[in-house]
């Protein structure tokens, strides 16, 4: 039997959203019986890369549980649209990066988990700033 | 385990404290029987502790209950009990204490209905059992407030305990237009989340343009702290540095204390002279004053800068530059460490050779125009975005000065819709892979779309290192900003 998985699809074919542009989504799993599902998270997030510790901004986030009485039907495509915010901005810094993404995750029984991920760029800001100037300090407390 | 351990040794302790000293207090305040009696004597018992001697005061004291005569030393409940607390250190309060009673006079006592030998003579309040509530409080405190947190986050993935963190109201329009389950729509409500308001900044009106800039790093915060240090510093050394002293006047001199005192002395003379040299700088060079034509700023758009330097100096350069800085906060170890990089400088102005006159400031008023790909600022717990203005100058006698003026860079607004939509692949993305085993990334398309199978809550992180990495590979192939100074007109004044 082929290992489950997950797809995800971001309508319209996009990677690049203006903000307070609408996403629109949907996910579907694969290879997965209904009564296997636990439960599926969504989350359309922002998190940092680089150095220091990761921050992590959540700016939608469902849930849907067999023991909140939700229905999952793991074959149909499950929709999710949600309104962009005007800010971060996705940005690739020389220390840090900020990334945007959708991502899924499923809980299914015997505690396995199926993780997908949909990175996407808020706004249009050039990849990396100008990398002239490398004045690097660090302090510790 | 941590926060259970807090949790126990903090209920034990207050438990402890309840029972042997809140709980006995409250009885003899509001239990126990009124009776009078007669002082048949008194002392001074004392009591060899760690510090020496300690001293109690005792009265015997005649009382009768129920018809029954008891005879008991006394004073209050701690000597009632006989307990170690009952003894202080100061011979004279506790002498004052039994001299209030005089022998063969009649006074109110209060006895324990539920064993009448136990007796007092006074029962005041001891409020620093309360004090002592304090430690196991906290540590009540923390330990529940641990444990809580771990119970609402326990078995939760890295996202919903973030949207925990953040909860808003609910807003509907999830999946199949319905919301969490627990109410968490993690939608913010703020104009632009994650970029500082930067109230603090507008809050002072300008003479010549709408606000007057704060000063990010005030040198008087510097010669504040620096004040302090050297006071407590000075201070400290001065109180050993006077045992010292007299131990020589007295021709019995403690030469190892002296020499042990000496390299101490050395670094307070250091800082007494490292705060004669800020004074000097802080009101010798005057303040810098900075204003903008509007606040917050946005890329691409032009605002006016009005620049005053006060002071009488010799100026060999001076200089204003717009600077972006990245800032990264990260644990190595036990320390938490802060790396900050200089990511962007354009000269606004600058200035070689020229006086400036207490009676009259250098005035200079200049553009400043945001770049259109500029990263707004930007802060989160562990990181940050910062614009600001930076006042740079060499002077003649002086150190280099630095002034700097924080400024918040808004997002740009985007009229990129089109181009976001246009050149881009197809966003399909698949995940790869059973629920057990190693996980691998899937596909790897060209799009920083990743998706892997994981066995545990870790898998995510994986998914974003590979993202990284695509998001690295389009790196390469992006035009670089402009990076050349926006030098603005100046015309000088006065």
């Amino acid at each position: 039997m082929p290992p489950p998985m997950i797809t995800l699809d971001l309508e319209g074919s996009r990677s690049t959203y203006a903000p307070g542009e609408t996403l629109a989504a949907s996910y579907r799993l694969h290879h997965v019986a209904a009564d296997e599902v636990r439960a599926v998270e969504a989350s359309v997030m922002w998190y940092t890369e680089g150095k220091g510790e990761e921050d992590i901004g959540m700016h939608d986030f469902w849930r849907r549980s067999v023991e909140a009485g939700d229905w999952i039907d793991p074959r149909r495509a499950t929709p999710l649209t949600t309104t962009l915010p005007p800010s971060p901005l996705s940005y690739d810094g020389q220390i840090m990066k900020i990334r945007w993404c959708l991502r899924v995750r499923a809980f299914l029984t015997e505690g396995r988990e199926l993780t997908a991920q949909g990175d996407f760029r808020l706004g249009s800001l050039p990849n990396r700033p100008p990398a002239k100037r490398r004045r690097t300090s660090a302090s510790a407390i | 385990m941590f926060y259970a351990a807090l949790l126990v040794i903090g209920c034990a302790g207050a438990a402890w404290l309840l029972h042997s000293l809140i709980l006995q207090d409250w009885r003899v305040n509001y239990e126990f029987v009124e009776r009078d009696c007669v002082v048949l004597d008194r002392r001074l018992p004392t009591f060899r502790g760690e510090s020496g001697l300690l001293y109690r005061p005792e009265v015997k004291i005649r009382y009768t209950v129920d018809g029954d005569a008891h005879t008991a030393w006394t004073y209050d409940i701690a000597t009632a009990r006989d307990a170690r607390e009952s003894f202080v250190p100061d011979r004279a309060s506790a002498k004052a204490a039994y001299e209030r009673f005089v022998v063969g006079e009649r006074y109110p006592c209060w006895y324990d209905p539920s064993s009448p030998d136990v007796v007092v003579l006074v029962r005041e309040p001891r409020w620093w059992i309360w004090l002592a509530m304090i430690v196991p409080g906290l540590l009540i405190v923390i330990g529940g407030g641990g444990l809580v947190y771990g119970a609402i986050t326990w078995g939760k993935s890295t996202e919903r305990r973030a949207a925990l963190g953040q909860w808003r109201p609910p807003v509907p329009g999830g999946p199949n237009g319905r919301t969490d389950s627990f109410a968490t729509s993690g939608r913010t409500d703020a104009a632009f989340p994650n970029v500082p308001t930067g109230v603090d900044i507008t809050n002072s009106p300008g003479t010549r343009l709408a606000y007057r800039l704060p000063v990010g790093t005030s040198p008087g915060w510097a010669l504040l702290g620096l004040t302090a240090i050297c006071m407590v510093w000075n201070g400290t050394v001065a109180v050993f540095g006077t045992i010292v002293v007299r131990g020589h006047l007295i021709s019995r001199p403690d030469w190892f204390a002296t020499l042990f005192l000496v390299p101490f002395a050395l670094i307070g003379l250091i800082l007494i002279g490292l705060l004669v040299r800020q004074l000097r700088r802080t009101t010798g060079i005057g303040p810098t004053r900075m204003e903008i034509s509007d606040h917050p700023v946005r890329p691409g758009e032009r605002y006016e800068l009005f620049f005053s330097q006060s002071g009488k100096l010799r100026v060999k350069s001076m200089q204003v530059l717009l600077v972006c800085e990245e800032r990264a906060t990260y644990r190595q170890g036990t320390d938490t460490r802060t790396e900050r990089r200089e990511v962007r400088r354009h000269r606004l102005f600058r200035r070689e050779g020229f006086q400036v006159l207490s009676a009259a400031p250098f005035e200079a008023m200049f553009d400043l125009r945001i770049p259109a790909d500029a990263m707004h600022s930007f802060i989160s717990a562990h990181h940050a975005v910062q614009w600001r203005l930076v006042v740079r100058a060499r002077l003649h006698g002086w150190p280099r000065m630095r002034r700097d003026f924080p400024l918040v860079v808004l997002p740009v607004a985007d009229n990129a819709v089109g181009n976001a939509q246009s050149g881009q692949q197809a966003e399909t993305v698949r995940s790869a892979g059973g629920a057990e085993g190693a996980g691998g990334t899937g596909g790897d398309p060209p799009r920083s779309l990743t998706s892997q199978r994981n066995d545990n809550r870790n898998g995510a992180r994986q998914n974003r290192v590979d993202a990284g990495s695509n998001g690295d590979r389009r790196d390469n192939g992006s035009p670089q900003a402009v990076t050349h100074a926006q030098v603005g007109i100046h015309k000088e004044g006065n």
